[in-house]
Protein backbone atom coordinates (compact mmCIF):
# COMPACT_ATOMS: atom_id res chain seq x y z
CA UNK A 1 0.00 0.00 0.00
CA UNK A 2 1.07 3.66 -1.08
CA UNK A 3 1.08 5.84 1.80
CA UNK A 4 1.03 9.70 0.66
CA UNK A 5 2.26 12.87 2.27
CA UNK A 6 1.28 15.92 0.85
CA UNK A 7 3.41 19.51 1.30
CA UNK A 8 0.62 22.68 0.35
CA UNK A 9 3.68 24.71 -1.51
CA UNK A 10 3.46 27.36 -4.65
CA UNK A 11 3.24 24.48 -6.93
CA UNK A 12 -0.31 23.81 -5.51
CA UNK A 13 1.40 20.85 -3.42
CA UNK A 14 3.87 18.45 -3.52
CA UNK A 15 3.48 14.20 -2.97
CA UNK A 16 5.45 12.13 -1.62
CA UNK A 17 5.07 8.64 -1.37
CA UNK A 18 6.46 5.88 0.50
CA UNK A 19 5.77 1.79 0.95
CA UNK A 20 5.99 1.04 5.06
CA UNK A 21 7.45 -2.14 4.51
CA UNK A 22 10.79 0.06 3.09
CA UNK A 23 12.94 1.39 5.77
CA UNK A 24 14.58 3.68 3.20
CA UNK A 25 11.36 5.56 1.72
CA UNK A 26 10.11 5.64 5.29
CA UNK A 27 13.09 7.48 6.92
CA UNK A 28 13.06 10.15 3.67
CA UNK A 29 9.25 10.79 4.46
CA UNK A 30 9.66 10.87 8.27
CA UNK A 31 12.64 13.23 7.57
CA UNK A 32 10.67 15.86 4.94
CA UNK A 33 7.71 15.58 8.04
CA UNK A 34 10.40 16.49 10.62
CA UNK A 35 12.06 19.10 9.02
CA UNK A 36 8.72 21.02 7.94
CA UNK A 37 7.17 20.26 11.31
CA UNK A 38 9.62 22.08 12.91
CA UNK A 39 9.29 24.79 10.84
CA UNK A 40 5.76 25.57 12.18
CA UNK A 41 4.16 23.08 9.54
CA UNK A 42 0.65 21.67 10.72
CA UNK A 43 0.55 17.98 10.00
CA UNK A 44 -3.15 16.44 9.25
CA UNK A 45 -4.17 13.04 8.77
CA UNK A 46 -6.74 12.36 6.19
CA UNK A 47 -8.77 9.69 4.34
CA UNK A 48 -7.63 9.21 0.73
CA UNK A 49 -11.49 9.94 0.16
CA UNK A 50 -10.54 13.54 1.63
CA UNK A 51 -12.96 13.09 4.81
CA UNK A 52 -12.24 15.40 7.89
CA UNK A 53 -8.55 15.05 9.20
CA UNK A 54 -7.16 14.91 12.60
CA UNK A 55 -3.91 16.96 13.72
CA UNK A 56 -0.78 14.78 14.48
CA UNK A 57 2.22 15.57 16.34
CA UNK A 58 4.28 12.96 15.04
CA UNK A 59 5.25 10.99 11.90
CA UNK A 60 3.30 7.81 11.53
CA UNK A 61 4.62 5.40 8.59
CA UNK A 62 1.34 3.23 8.52
CA UNK A 63 -1.16 6.46 7.81
CA UNK A 64 -2.69 6.08 4.72
CA UNK A 65 -2.74 9.99 3.95
CA UNK A 66 -0.80 13.11 5.63
CA UNK A 67 -1.07 16.83 4.47
CA UNK A 68 1.43 19.21 6.04
CA UNK A 69 -0.30 22.91 5.97
CA UNK A 70 2.66 26.03 6.10
CA UNK A 71 2.16 28.24 8.92
CA UNK A 72 -0.13 31.17 9.03
CA UNK A 73 0.55 34.67 9.75
CA UNK A 74 -2.23 37.95 10.48
CA UNK A 75 -2.67 39.41 7.19
CA UNK B 1 -32.82 63.28 -18.50
CA UNK B 2 -28.82 63.11 -19.31
CA UNK B 3 -26.83 66.09 -20.70
CA UNK B 4 -24.96 64.29 -24.24
CA UNK B 5 -21.91 65.60 -25.22
CA UNK B 6 -21.06 65.60 -29.02
CA UNK B 7 -17.47 65.16 -30.24
CA UNK B 8 -16.94 68.84 -30.67
CA UNK B 9 -17.96 69.06 -26.96
CA UNK B 10 -16.10 66.21 -25.69
CA UNK B 11 -13.12 67.60 -27.41
CA UNK B 12 -13.30 71.39 -25.75
CA UNK B 13 -13.72 69.68 -22.43
CA UNK B 14 -11.01 67.70 -22.29
CA UNK B 15 -8.57 70.42 -23.74
CA UNK B 16 -10.02 72.90 -21.95
CA UNK B 17 -9.70 75.35 -25.42
CA UNK B 18 -11.75 76.02 -28.34
CA UNK B 19 -9.24 74.53 -31.50
CA UNK B 20 -10.96 71.93 -33.68
CA UNK B 21 -9.76 68.96 -33.20
CA UNK B 22 -7.85 67.91 -36.47
CA UNK B 23 -5.33 66.05 -36.25
CA UNK B 24 -2.82 68.47 -36.13
CA UNK B 25 -4.44 70.29 -33.63
CA UNK B 26 -4.42 67.28 -31.30
CA UNK B 27 -0.62 66.78 -31.35
CA UNK B 28 -0.02 70.37 -30.98
CA UNK B 29 -2.44 70.02 -27.46
CA UNK B 30 -0.61 67.30 -26.80
CA UNK B 31 2.64 68.23 -26.83
CA UNK B 32 1.46 71.50 -25.43
CA UNK B 33 4.30 73.62 -27.39
CA UNK B 34 2.63 74.66 -30.18
CA UNK B 35 5.35 73.53 -32.49
CA UNK B 36 4.59 72.21 -35.50
CA UNK B 37 7.08 69.02 -35.05
CA UNK B 38 5.41 65.88 -37.13
CA UNK B 39 4.66 63.12 -34.75
CA UNK B 40 7.42 60.98 -36.51
CA UNK B 41 10.36 63.00 -35.24
CA UNK B 42 9.45 62.28 -32.21
CA UNK B 43 7.50 59.12 -31.17
CA UNK B 44 10.01 56.66 -31.36
CA UNK B 45 13.76 58.23 -30.08
CA UNK B 46 15.71 55.24 -31.24
CA UNK B 47 15.01 51.89 -33.56
CA UNK B 48 15.45 48.66 -30.59
CA UNK B 49 18.05 46.58 -31.96
CA UNK B 50 18.44 42.72 -32.20
CA UNK B 51 19.41 42.22 -29.30
CA UNK B 52 16.90 44.58 -26.71
CA UNK B 53 14.35 43.10 -29.00
CA UNK B 54 15.31 39.37 -27.79
CA UNK B 55 15.06 40.80 -24.54
CA UNK B 56 12.37 41.43 -24.89
CA UNK B 57 10.92 38.71 -25.94
CA UNK B 58 12.98 36.25 -23.56
CA UNK B 59 11.79 38.50 -20.54
CA UNK B 60 7.69 38.30 -22.22
CA UNK B 61 8.73 34.06 -22.83
CA UNK B 62 9.33 33.60 -18.73
CA UNK B 63 6.83 35.94 -17.87
CA UNK B 64 4.27 33.56 -19.39
CA UNK B 65 5.76 30.75 -18.37
CA UNK B 66 5.35 31.89 -15.07
CA UNK B 67 1.98 32.45 -15.51
CA UNK B 68 1.13 29.30 -16.66
CA UNK B 69 3.01 27.38 -13.87
CA UNK B 70 0.81 29.58 -11.74
CA UNK B 71 -2.28 28.70 -13.64
CA UNK B 72 -1.20 25.14 -13.37
CA UNK B 73 -0.74 25.37 -9.37
CA UNK B 74 -4.31 27.02 -8.98
CA UNK B 75 -5.60 24.42 -10.30
CA UNK B 76 -3.47 21.25 -8.62
CA UNK B 77 -4.69 23.41 -5.31
CA UNK B 78 -8.14 23.73 -6.27
CA UNK B 79 -8.41 20.00 -7.04
CA UNK B 80 -7.01 19.29 -3.35
CA UNK B 81 -9.57 21.44 -1.40
CA UNK B 82 -12.36 20.15 -3.26
CA UNK B 83 -11.12 16.85 -2.41
CA UNK B 84 -11.03 17.61 0.93
CA UNK B 85 -14.53 19.08 1.38
CA UNK B 86 -17.90 17.55 1.87
CA UNK B 87 -20.46 17.26 -1.26
CA UNK B 88 -22.41 20.46 0.79
CA UNK B 89 -19.11 22.56 0.78
CA UNK B 90 -18.25 21.98 -2.68
CA UNK B 91 -21.49 22.99 -4.07
CA UNK B 92 -21.30 25.88 -1.98
CA UNK B 93 -18.12 26.61 -3.65
CA UNK B 94 -19.36 26.42 -6.86
CA UNK B 95 -22.57 28.33 -6.67
CA UNK B 96 -21.95 30.93 -4.14
CA UNK B 97 -18.16 31.05 -3.67
CA UNK B 98 -17.52 30.26 0.10
CA UNK B 99 -17.57 26.94 2.85
CA UNK B 100 -18.84 26.69 5.79
CA UNK B 101 -16.88 24.98 8.75
CA UNK B 102 -18.06 24.41 12.22
CA UNK B 103 -14.95 24.54 14.50
CA UNK B 104 -14.38 21.96 17.55
CA UNK B 105 -16.20 24.77 20.19
CA UNK B 106 -19.11 24.95 17.85
CA UNK B 107 -18.73 28.33 16.13
CA UNK B 108 -19.28 28.62 12.75
CA UNK B 109 -17.63 30.24 9.71
CA UNK B 110 -17.48 31.29 6.20
CA UNK B 111 -14.56 30.59 4.19
CA UNK B 112 -14.84 33.05 1.30
CA UNK B 113 -12.67 31.24 -1.38
CA UNK B 114 -12.66 34.46 -4.03
CA UNK B 115 -9.68 36.08 -2.17
CA UNK B 116 -7.55 35.14 0.95
CA UNK B 117 -7.75 38.51 2.72
CA UNK B 118 -10.08 39.21 5.36
CA UNK B 119 -12.19 36.02 3.78
CA UNK B 120 -12.53 34.30 7.11
CA UNK B 121 -16.32 35.53 8.46
CA UNK B 122 -17.29 33.97 12.07
CA UNK B 123 -21.41 33.49 11.94
CA UNK B 124 -23.76 34.16 14.85
CA UNK B 125 -26.78 32.45 15.26
CA UNK B 126 -28.49 34.87 12.85
CA UNK B 127 -26.20 33.12 9.90
CA UNK B 128 -24.69 37.18 10.04
CA UNK B 129 -21.32 38.33 10.14
CA UNK B 130 -19.78 38.71 13.23
CA UNK B 131 -16.27 39.01 12.67
CA UNK B 132 -13.90 38.99 10.02
CA UNK B 133 -10.26 37.49 10.44
CA UNK B 134 -7.35 38.11 8.21
CA UNK B 135 -4.95 34.45 8.12
CA UNK B 136 -2.80 33.07 6.07
CA UNK B 137 0.29 31.57 4.02
CA UNK B 138 2.84 34.65 3.60
CA UNK B 139 6.13 32.68 2.68
CA UNK B 140 5.41 30.06 0.80
CA UNK B 141 3.39 31.52 -2.36
CA UNK B 142 0.99 28.96 -1.60
CA UNK B 143 -2.22 29.60 -4.49
CA UNK B 144 -5.44 30.62 -2.86
CA UNK B 145 -7.51 27.30 -2.88
CA UNK B 146 -4.17 25.63 -0.69
CA UNK B 147 -4.62 29.38 1.91
CA UNK B 148 -8.89 28.06 1.84
CA UNK B 149 -7.80 24.41 2.66
CA UNK B 150 -5.30 25.75 5.43
CA UNK B 151 -7.50 28.01 7.03
CA UNK B 152 -10.36 25.15 7.08
CA UNK B 153 -7.66 23.02 8.86
CA UNK B 154 -6.84 25.94 11.38
CA UNK B 155 -10.58 25.96 12.20
CA UNK B 156 -11.12 23.08 12.67
CA UNK B 157 -8.37 21.72 14.63
CA UNK B 158 -6.42 24.91 16.13
CA UNK B 159 -8.97 27.41 16.34
CA UNK B 160 -7.73 28.95 19.27
CA UNK B 161 -4.49 29.46 17.58
CA UNK B 162 -5.83 30.99 14.60
CA UNK B 163 -8.20 33.33 16.54
CA UNK B 164 -4.38 34.36 17.96
CA UNK B 165 -2.65 34.72 14.98
CA UNK B 166 -5.47 36.65 12.66
CA UNK B 167 -6.08 40.12 12.82
CA UNK B 168 -9.71 41.26 13.12
CA UNK B 169 -11.05 43.45 10.40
Amino acid sequence: MQHELEVLDSTGHTKTTWDAENEYEVSGARSLFDALTSKGFKAFRVKKDGSEGEPMKRFDPEAERMILVPPIAGG
Amino acid sequence: MPFLYNTTDCWQVWTNCTQTATTTAIWDQWITTNTTSTATNCYISHEITREEHEQMMARRRAAEKQLEERQIAFERAKELLMSMLTEEQRRDVRERNCFHVRSRSGRRYRINTGCVNGNVERLNEAGLVAERFCAHDREHGTPWPDQHLAQKFYLEHHEDEFLRIANRH
